[in-house]
């Protein structure tokens, strides 16, 4: 059980710059999810936490121990691999002790904490076979017992489910989350899958070109993003965008096409330059008379549950509006679209979001 | 439609059988030519004098079976001592040989240093240019070491000949291996060395096997660097000890064909103890897959 701190963290190839100054705090049994698009450097700092890669400035604590000179071995963590990484030579009861056995531990402990961790995972008829003989699934589950083996103070997962197919990951997910329950462990989580991290975070920090660029619950991200980036990163079918004009400050703006909108955030953003955003799942769906804007169905994706309506309002980009399952509205039909106030969101040029008036009734 | 469907399946299996008769005839073909000399070797080696240049193409009979060649080899001279120093120059080069090659290439593969791509090119150049180039060289580095007349000279040789094609082949392979592995084996806590011996060198036996067999071949069988560097009795090897039955004047082809026969063993023993390891299959299952 540890904490783990990040001060001003960079990493550096040759002369390029690939994470410039990350500063985080992860507390004690704290579930913290690293999330962006590839090449983010979210796996770099994965591994300068780990000890794989060396830390070009910054410190690295663990505990209350800089960690930046230490061996990974004595770093008290242990590492869940994207692609399992076990040894092919050992068995599952190999490959689960090997750790321990290296570090000369008695032979009954090792025993009874491969067994323990067997029974949390439930691997027991499977400690005899080899990896070459076990699904993807179980593959994971030997590579994540490995790491509860060693009772570390810190679990990292590099992208461990990526390699799985889509029904398993489902499955892991909740075994992982289920794990972190059971242990209170802190654990430092990578991926690339904004599901994921939802789903599983405490804490989410959205990173993109090294840098970070939020750090808030799942929730916070999703009803106040800070930025234009983390609003179009997280929420799937992502955030739809808008060219905006502002209307007298306060607040008030107009979409090419639409009646004036109040956006209730704070101070009033006067400028022409504006993006507005509504993600696709807040958007109501009235007749065309009645709507803050209109525009004609271009394509309507049936999901069975959910119906994902491709509006087209003039710009380049298809307006999503996610309906009901069971929506009429069919292709070439023209629609009034209406967008409830609190669920806006409104930003800068570069990118910066306005903050709103009020908080999400959910986020204290 | 069905009846169509069915006569082109029947076509395309036709097609497939008559590729994989053409392919098996070819190697066939080849198998029988290489195999040739040696069975004619082999044949001879088993006959008498006049059974071998009267009839050279006929199995030993019962008038031409002789076993004197092998008696000859066996008794006279020193054949064991040179079929020992064989198997020694060529066991111990092939150890060093696979063991420093492996190691040159886990760095090469490995780590990041200055200088890394330029000792690449190095080993690569190691490949183009015939060690036999450096003969005088050598000879002279041997005479000022004292090495002239020792299974030394000839171990460091061989090592050097063999070194670059299996730094270059292992490092190739050892670039393919993941990463996640090796740093799984850093969080656990082992050295360097230790990643090398208990994780890497599992995972590339089969490739260990590949360079080991194609590199026991020339040394066992190399006549130039034993004549130049190591005459003497003591420390003659097979290749160069056949030539006591090559005389000026005659020739005895029974000693000859037998010793040449027998020289044959070790590198079938050899190659099956090997070619075991060359099943791979091994690292199906480290990683995803």
């Amino acid at each position: 059980m540890a904490q783990l701190v990040l001060n001003d963290v960079r990493k550096r190839f040759g002369k390029t710059e690939v994470i410039h100054g990350v500063d985080l705090e992860v507390k004690d049994g704290e579930f913290v999810v690293f999330v962006g698009p590839s090449g983010c450097g979210k796996s770099t700092l994965l591994r300068m936490i780990a000890g794989l890669e060396e830390v070009s400035g910054g410190d690295v604590i663990i505990g209350d121990e800089r960690m930046n000179e230490i061996a990974p071995s004595d770093r008290g963590i242990a590492m869940v691999f994207q692609s399992y990484a076990l040894y092919p030579h050992k068995d599952v009861y190999g490959n689960m002790a090997f750790a321990l056995r290296h570090a000369g531990e008695d032979k009954k402990v090792i025993d009874e904490r491969v067994r323990k961790a067997a029974d949390i995972l439930g691997l027991e008829p499977l400690l005899k076979r080899r990896p070459k003989e076990l699904s993807g699934g179980q593959r994971q589950r030997v590579a994540i017992g490995r790491a509860i083996v060693r009772d570390p103070a810190i679990f990292l997962f590099d992208e461990p489910l990526s390699n799985l197919d889509a029904a398993l990951r489902v499955q892991m997910r909740v075994e992982i989350l289920r794990l972190h329950q059971q242990l209170k462990t802190t654990m430092v989580y990578v991926t690339h899958d904004q599901v994921e991290a939802m789903t599983l975070a405490d804490r989410i920090v959205v990173l993109r070109d090294g840098r970070i660029e939020q750090v808030g619950t799942p929730l916070e991200l999703y009803h106040h993003p800070q930025n234009q980036f983390v609003a179009g990163f997280i929420g799937s079918p992502k955030m739809n965008f808008l060219p905006a004009r502002s209307e007298g400050g306060s607040g008030r703006v107009t979409v090419p096409g639409s009646d004036p909108i109040d956006v209730p955030v704070k101070g009033s953003p006067d400028v022409s330059d504006l993006t507005l955003g509504i993600r696709p799942e807040h958007v109501g769906i009235v007749p065309p008379d009645q709507g803050t804007i209109t525009g004609e169905v271009m394509v309507a994706e049936r999901l069975g549950g959910e119906t994902y309506l491709h509006v087209d309002l003039g710009a380049d980009d298809p307006f999503v509006v996610k309906a009901d399952g069971s929506a009429a509205q069919k292709s070439g039909e023209r629609i009034g679209l209406r967008f409830p106030p609190e669920a806006l969101h409104l930003f800068a040029k570069d990118g910066a979001a306005f903050e709103h008036r009020e908080r999400h009734s959910l986020i204290a | 439609m069905s009846t169509v469907d069915t006569t082109r399946a029947r076509r395309g299996r036709m097609g497939r059988i008559g590729t994989a008769a053409g392919v098996h005839a070819v190697l066939l073909g080849y198998t029988l030519i290489a195999i040739f000399p040696v069975l004619i070797v082999v044949m001879n080696s088993f006959k008498n004098r006049r059974g071998i240049f009267t009839e050279p193409l006929a199995l030993p009979g019962p008038e031409t079976f002789s076993a004197e060649g092998y008696a000859t080899v066996l008794t006279e001279g020193n054949f064991l001592l040179y079929y020992g120093n064989s198997l020694i120059v060529t066991v111990v080069s092939l150890f060093l040989i696979l063991l420093l090659g492996a190691m040159a290439a886990h760095a090469l593969s490995e780590y990041r240093f200055k200088l890394n791509a330029l000792l690449s090119i190095y080993m690569i150049l190691g490949i183009m240019v015939p060690i036999r180039l450096g003969t005088v060289a050598i000879l002279q580095l041997m005479v000022d070491l004292n090495l002239v007349n020792t299974l030394i000279s000839l171990i460091l040789v061989y090592t050097a000949q063999g070194l670059p094609i299996a730094v270059f082949i292992l490092t190739e392979f050892m670039r393919t291996l993941s990463r996640d592995i090796k740093d799984c084996a850093r969080v656990d806590g082992l050295s360097e060395y230790r990643i090398f011996f208990e994780v890497v060198v599992p995972l590339i036996r089969p490739v260990l096997a590949t360079v080991a067999v194609f590199s026991m071949i020339p040394i066992w069988n190399d006549l130039w660097f034993p004549l130049i560097l190591a005459s003497s009795d003591a420390t003659k090897t097979v290749t160069l000890g056949v030539q006591q039955f090559i005389g000026q004047y005659t020739v005895n082809w029974s000693a000859v064909l037998a010793s040449l026969s027998i020289a044959i063993l070790p590198v079938l023993v050899l190659y099956a103890i090997f070619s075991r390891q060359l099943i791979s299959g091994i690292t199906a299952g480290a990683v995803k897959g």
